[in-house]
């Protein structure tokens, strides 16, 4: 089956007044029919550009310098903005980060989740049951008393319900979460986790979950997409990454998550040095100067892009492919 | 060994709305308490976690021991002195012993001044000289290059600006620093640089320290104990390996059940909680924990739990703790 | 220990970043140019011109613009052009003295409004709005019916009405910063208040404070010219940019020039100080940082 989404080759430049940084490069990912797949990244790796890409929703200084990005079957690059908006909402949704500025402030939640339909030709009364129903499945108690409240009436966690609600509400075919449990406690967390593995029975769309939170995404995710300063250094289903991580940096970075050192360490373990300045993107592997396991070629060719099993690759030239 | 901080009973309070607002609302109590009836202590050299989530209290309980905040009960004596009650001149002395490391670096920086500058002004503040070579020897024991004195706060990485910090905090050598979250926007990778750093002034110069966080598995490494906090109060604390093998109070059970596992084998089932956070304003009656216990009984609804000792340094507010000493 | 992990410095950025972006607003350097030339119309007028402001020359009544009298002479044969340069030197003075005693009272008592204690911040806004509820020019109006024409009158009105508003100004930003992260940062240092507003207060609340002044010059100028006109700022003969439009007023039938004489620097200040505040503005913005 053809995946949902599918991002080949894609390269962004940011313009700035010092020169284009180079955000991303040569990008590829894809996301097959009812999967969760994960994008995994601290600052600076890019998995927010990448989003915001599907989404166009860049910022304007952005320039694509190559690639597409394949969306059942239509390129999104080249749609015009009459044509993304009626993808977005509809067929790809987005969850975002921080709960307390997702929804409009003057308006009720039942105002907002109703004008989210208004492509559909139903009736008022129906589009309000369909959206009582919506907060019913996200576990907002009361919904139909609730709809007319407005959203500062609701808490952080309450709220972040309600967008994922918003977000799932016309049955996209994509849903893109964007760090959604970040901004919340760790309680809430556990309860938005909980949530997305119920409505996953139900919905048959797939889901991106963005994060820096690799707890998160071992929860979540079928596959995993780790990006570093612009690259993807690696793909996998999640049990390959977690326990059989090919590249340098996935490892470095397992290592350092506290919650996976089982013996108490005085000393954690860190990744000496810097992201990389993508305004210079140095020669070679873009993680050769932090990288412990670091040959002599890797400061000068980039690696390419080599396949271990079906559907784990890796870029490092420690792995041939298979 | 004497203690260095002991907190008993504290109580901070904030004032929800005015006196005429109260009457119109027809609310009867139109304070918030922030902080109830909290007891705690640290040891020199110790590294004590204060944790729980957003609005339990721990950063409002971290910077009244600095004075920012000012407890309206209870006691707060820092070697053996009694700061609550305090004037802001009487508290100044105190404030070269006690220093705080605040949760955004880069906004706890004065805007128009120099890294040279922010260093060297608890120096000055303090009447004591400062040159050229005493900045940067605290530069040097943060790990902070030489030529960043002259950069200002916009011009600093996260991780420099945090440095920034402690060297700041270190200047007049205090007993005790006040971390609030020291890891929070850091990266994972990155996140163990400052609490190495820590760690190692530590060992260096034997100060103790309290970290006001909600991150959970770091805590687990690099403190002595834990103070776990929910609503205003303390719930349990303990020796930090003890109370993550056994937790005692269901929440605290509940909290180190809730971190998600890096690990996809070790996936179970997280919803062992309901419910949110109550607001301050809506204490439920009894256990303020109750509505979200899964353990609660009769008595939980009715009656609220005082603080007693369960052998071996563990604390717990609970009617039937999970563990008994 | 572990081991430094910054870059070294590439490249230090200056404190003000936006004073490069200043010089790129045309409207901006434009009104910089016009404030200039006004300025330096007046301080140098002594070398500008041969005449005394307050030479009669009865033989040169009302004449029209020519190369002895470049913008003509009034009904006592002054050079217009002459009393314009002299007029600019009194409406200097009057935006000097007055917006800079109004800067320092305004920042002084905004200050300590907003920092200090409930009941001090009280009592100054008590003060602050009793003076405000008198228009500036009905206060100056009386004022100076009981003690008479003077330049230095209108200074202190215009003082006294100006620094609430400064004030005002100083004391919300005051209080909004009192709450902010770094202040917090110096109070659990040890600073006392005193330290506190003179480093870390006072140095992020003058920007907006100095755009404000910037902008308030031509009014305040205005104000001198619009009392001079009506007798109740200069005391006759001097030279100022009211008494000047007054002349003309009452000559307008014999010659315009008068008229737009006094007008037109008056216009030209207006205009320049405006664009020029509005480009400062720009200069103190912190976004500006995120602009291509």
């Amino acid at each position: 089956m053809a995946p949902v989404l599918s991002v080949k080759n894609l390269s962004i430049d940011f313009l700035t007044p010092s020169g284009p940084v180079h955000a991303l490069r040569e990008v590829n990912l894809c996301v097959p029919q009812n999967k969760i797949v994960g994008i995994v990244g601290e600052s600076g790796s890019g998995k927010s550009t990448v989003i915001s890409a599907v989404m166009r929703l860049l910022a304007n200084n952005a320039e694509i310098q190559a690639g597409e990005i394949d969306f059942e079957g239509k390129d999104i690059l080249s749609m015009k903005e009459s044509e993304l908006r009626e993808l977005r909402g509809e067929e790809i949704a987005m969850v975002f980060q921080d709960p307390m500025t997702a929804q409009t402030p003057v308006l009720s939640i039942g105002q907002q989740m109703i004008d989210i339909q208004y492509r559909r030709s139903l009736s008022k009364k129906e589009k309000r049951q369909k959206a009582i129903d919506m907060l019913a499945r996200v576990g907002i108690p009361d919904p139909s008393d609730r709809m007319d409240q407005y959203p500062h009436q609701f808490s952080g966690g309450m709220r972040q319900r309600i967008s994922i609600a918003m977000a799932l509400m016309m049955n996209p075919k994509l849903l893109i979460a964007d760090e959604p449990t970040t901004a919340l406690d760790v309680t809430l967390e556990a309860q938005i986790i909980h949530l997305f593995r119920e409505l996953r029975k139900s919905f048959d769309g797939s889901i991106i979950v963005v994060s820096h939170n690799l707890g998160l995404i071992a929860e979540l995710c079928d596959e995993v997409v780790v990006m570093y300063a612009g690259e993807v250094v690696e793909r996998a289903a999640v049990d390959d990454i977690f326990n059989r991580a090919a590249h340098p940096y996935t490892q470095a970075l397992l290592d350092c998550d506290p919650a996976r050192l089982d013996a108490l360490s005085q000393t954690l373990p860190t990744i000496p040095g810097d992201v990389p300045d993508l305004q210079d993107v140095p020669e070679g592997c873009i993680f050769a100067s932090r990288c412990d396991q670091k040959l002599q070629q890797c400061s000068s060719n980039r690696p390419p892009a080599a396949t271990i099993t079906q559907a784990h690759d890796v870029r490092c030239h420690l792995v041939k492919d298979d | 060994m004497t203690d260095l901080l002991n907190i008993t009973g504290l109580g901070v309070r904030f004032r929800a709305l005015s006196s005429l607002a109260a009457i119109l609302q027809s609310v009867s109590d139109p304070w918030l308490d922030a902080v109830l009836d909290v007891s705690l202590c640290v040891k020199p050299g110790e590294t004590v976690a204060l944790v729980g989530e957003s609005g339990s209290g721990k950063t409002t309980l971290g910077r009244s021991v600095l004075g920012l905040v000012r407890p309206q009960k209870g006691s707060i004596r820092f070697e053996g002195l009694e700061l609550r009650g305090l004037s802001e001149a009487a508290y100044k002395p105190v404030r070269r012993n006690i220093a705080m490391m605040f949760q955004d670096p880069v906004a706890s920086l004065s805007r128009r001044r120099s890294v040279r500058a922010q260093i060297a002004e608890p120096f000055k503040v303090h009447g004591v000289s400062v040159d050229d070579d005493e900045t940067a020897r605290l530069m040097e024991l943060v790990g902070l290059n030489h030529s960043f004195k002259n950069r200002f706060p916009h011009e600093l990485s996260g991780g420099q600006a945090r440095r920034v910090g402690v060297a700041r905090a270190l200047a007049l050598s205090p007993k005790l620093i006040i971390a609030d979250e020291p890891t929070a926007g850091l990266d994972v990778s990155v996140q163990g640089e400052i609490l190495n750093l820590m760690r190692d002034l530590q060992q260096q110069l034997g100060m103790s320290y309290l970290i006001v966080t909600h991150n959970l598995p770091v805590v687990r490494h690099i403190s002595d104990r834990i103070a776990v906090m929910y609503l205003g109060r303390l719930l349990e604390q303990g020796d930090t390996r003890s109370i993550f093998q056994n937790p005692a109070h269901p929440y605290t059970r509940v909290l180190l059940d809730a971190v998600p596992q890096p690990d996809p084998a070790k996936r179970r089932e997280l919803a062992s909680i309901e419910g949110e956070v109550p607001s301050l304003r809506d204490r439920p009656v009894g256990c303020e924990f109750h509505p979200r216990c899964a353990f609660r009984q009769e008595r939980c609804l009715a009656e609220s739990p005082e603080s007693r000792p369960l052998g071996d340094g563990r604390i717990v507010r609970c009617h039937f703790p999970l563990f008994s000493g | 220990m572990s081991a430094p992990t910054s870059k070294p410095v590439r490249s230090t950025q200056p404190r003000f970043p936006g004073l490069r972006h200043f010089f790129r607003e045309p409207l901006g350097v434009f009104g910089l140019a016009i404030v200039v030339i006004l300025v330096l119309g007046a301080v140098f007028a002594p070398y500008l011109t041969d005449y005394s402001p307050n030479a009669i020359d009865i033989k040169s009544r009302l004449a029209k613009p020519s190369s002895e009298h470049w913008l003509g002479a009034d009904h006592l044969g002054r050079d217009t052009f002459t009393r314009v340069l002299y007029g600019g030197r009194v409406a200097l003075k009057v935006a000097a003295w007055s917006i800079s005693l109004a800067l320092l009272g305004g920042l002084l008592l905004g200050m300590l409004a907003g920092y200090g204690p409930r009941w001090l911040d009280n009592l100054l806004i008590l003060v602050f709005d009793a003076v405000r509820s008198f228009p500036t020019i009905m206060f100056a109006l009386a004022i100076i019916t009981l003690t008479g024409p003077s330049l230095n009158m209108v200074i202190m009105v215009i003082v006294i009405t100006s620094i609430p508003v400064y004030a005002r100004i100083v004391r919300t930003q005051t209080m909004a910063l009192r709450e902010s992260e770094f202040v917090l940062a110096a109070r659990s240092v040890g600073t006392g208040w005193f330290r506190m507003l003179y480093l870390h207060i006072l140095p992020n609340v003058i920007g907006p404070l100095l755009i404000l002044a910037s902008m308030d010059i031509p009014v305040v100028v205005t104000i001198e010219s619009g009392l001079s006109f009506l007798g109740l700022g200069v005391r006759p003969p001097t030279a100022s940019w009211g008494t000047v439009l007054a002349d003309g007023y009452a000559y307008v039938r014999n010659t315009p020039w008068l008229l737009v004489a006094g007008g037109v620097p008056l216009i030209l200040t207006t205009l320049g100080f405006t664009f020029m505040g509005e480009a400062l503005r720009d200069v103190f913005d912190p976004t500006l940082k995120k602009r291509d």
